[in-house]
């Protein structure tokens, strides 16, 4: 396994805790259930970013929220903010993993290092910054189905097409046009 | 890596393991052709599991299209089976049903009780426990679907309870969780079994029987 | 492998659109393509940007949004308000008025078929024609809607 530099850094939604994340820190089963299901999909994304096979991603991802549950469980978290610390958490398995398994992590490579070094956190803003104003130029309902699906609520598609009147293929097609429109702004490395 | 199994925190437990339990299930499978219970929606193709008693179980009703079976965990294990309206389905809606069928022999002449802890999100039309009692042609005996006590809105996990007496002639007892429009319904604990004494009887049927000549 | 997966197929999987069968070929697939499991490690950093781009735009699908040149730091504030209170208002929806699904009477209407199959059909209890009592039935399924002209 081989974890590869995580060239995005994390934004926003890690400025205050908010009441969900207070009362799974508090120990409410409940509360965790629902921030896993808001959440666990972008950890495995950014897992499946980093190099991992989906099978792997999934286990890494579930490991961390045990972690995550266990730390707060013995009053180790003073504050859960997500999806920025479970994803930390998956990340520094990913990596811990991957040089128990005796592979060769370049330096730098870690994923805590590619967050914050502060050249590669600038470029990655500017980058998101470009696919922002890109965003804005989409039409009307591209952005709504956008604001749906990656903004809060993050609802499915399914869910989508119901608000909006459209059929979850549609919804499936302008999600890969705005992805196209966003691309050339997010990607970096082409 | 060892995939990880997430000791269970809410037991779940049905105690419907009557002595027929086979002879009810080709009864019921005779009767209707129910829906497969499936965990609704796909997560990166990984289908969650759900509870084993949950697999027994049907998805019917009259619109169960409309209706889903989710997991309320991303874990290995379904800690708490959730009954929710499907994203796609449109007005109107039906009824959907988490349903359990088996045969009334074992249950003849006692006081029967199905009871559940259950939380709703956001229920606009209602939802409930609900029971049935059949005598032979499929007459109804008793039934109790708390339509004179919904559950509707948002709540928290309180229990529920139907509570019929099972006659001597009962041929079938069903019994389930209804959920009708839009919203979800949490189960986290089910118990079916004999009821104690002092447990009235919920039966909607019979006081209606004596209503109406 | 003598083919490689498309990056349509990839970006399929990565959106979440692919069931079943076809997800597990993806995941199948990459375990032993390396150029596939790159391409898929690729479409999936930028699924996990386009949520970063979400809260960096906080798009909240605000009825008859419109697209704004620039936001003033006190509409922001606003915007944000309204956005948390839309939050709030999806998560702390009140419950709607109490009241019972009514035991429905079909002895008087106009229509007393479409009223009892309308009962039936809510799951309802409901009072028929010559007060007969329709309980019903949970646990079985619809009638299989029938093509025109057959039996």
């Amino acid at each position: 396994m081989r974890v590869a530099m995580l060239d995005m850094p994390f934004t926003g939604a890690d400025a205050a805790e908010s009441p969900t994340e207070a009362s799974a820190r508090a120990g409410d089963r409940e509360a965790w259930n629902e921030l896993i299901a808001r959440h666990d999909r972008r950890v495995v994304l950014v897992l499946l970013g980093a190099g991992l096979k989906p099978q792997q991603a999934r286990d890494v991802a579930q490991e961390a929220w045990l972690r995550l549950i266990r730390q707060a469980d013995s009053g180790k978290l003073e504050r859960l903010q997500l999806p920025g610390l479970v994803v930390r958490q998956a990340l520094f398995l990913a990596h811990s993993e991957a040089r128990k398994a005796g592979h060769q992590v370049a330096e730098g490579e870690g994923p805590g290092l590619a967050v914050e070094s502060p050249e590669a956190r600038y470029l990655a803003l500017e980058r998101l910054q470009r696919a922002k104003e890109r965003l804005a130029e989409l039409s009307p309902s591209a952005q709504k189905i956008f604001g749906l699906l990656y903004g809060e609520p993050h609802l499915s598609h399914a869910e989508i097409a119901a608000r909006i009147g459209l059929s979850v293929q549609r919804v499936r097609q302008i999600i890969c046009e705005v992805r196209k429109e966003l691309r050339a702004g997010l990607e970096g490395e082409t | 890596m060892k995939r990880l199994i997430v000791s269970a925190v809410f037991f779940l437990s049905v105690s419907v393991l009557a002595q027929d339990r086979n002879a009810a299930k080709a009864a019921a499978a005779s009767r209707a052709q129910p829906m497969p219970i499936a965990a609704g929606g796909s997560f990166f193709g990984k289908t969650p599991k759900l509870r084993s008693w949950v697999l027994g179980w049907a998805l019917t009703g009259s619109k169960p299209d409309a209706y889903e079976i989710r997991c309320d965990d991303v874990f290995t294990d379904c800690a708490i089976p959730i009954l929710r309206t499907r994203a796609l389905a449109s007005e109107p809606y039906g009824m959907g049903s988490l349903t359990h069928s088996e045969g009334a022999q074992p249950w003849r002449g006692a006081r029967v009780e199905l009871k559940a802890e259950l939380r709703t999100g956001r229920v606009d039309g209602w939802a409930g426990l609900w029971m049935r009692i059949d005598g032979p042609d499929g007459k109804v005996l008793a039934f109790d679907n708390m339509q004179n006590r919904p559950l509707r809105g948002t709540t928290s996990f309180q229990w529920y309870s139907v509570v019929l007496d099972v006659p001597a002639d009962a041929e079938r007892i069903s019994f389930g969780v209804m959920l009708h429009g839009p919203g979800a319904v949490f189960i986290r604990e089910l118990h079916f079994d004999a009821a104690d004494t002092e447990v009235t009887s919920t039966d909607l049927v019979g006081p209606l029987r004596a209503q109406t000549p | 492998m003598a083919t490689h997966l498309t990056r349509e197929l990839v970006e399929e999987y990565v959106i979440g659109a692919l069931e079943g069968d076809s997800a597990r070929f993806v995941e199948a697939h990459v375990e032993g393509c390396a150029e596939c499991a790159a391409l898929l490690a690729k479409e999936a950093r930028l699924e996990a940007a386009m949520y970063e781009v979400g809260e960096l735009a906080n798009v909240v699908p605000l009825a008859g949004q419109r697209r704004r040149r620039r936001l003033s730091v006190a509409a922001a504030v606003v915007a944000v308000a309204a956005g948390l209170v839309l939050l709030v208002g999806l998560t702390e929806r009140p419950p709607p008025p109490e009241k019972s699904p009514r035991i429905l009477e079909c002895g008087g209407v106009e229509d007393p078929g479409a009223c009892v199959a309308r009962g039936q059909f809510d799951g309802v209890i409901t009072i028929g024609p010559g007060n007969q009592l329709l309980v019903p039935r949970y646990d079985e399924l619809p009638e299989p809607k029938r093509e025109r002209g057959s039996p």
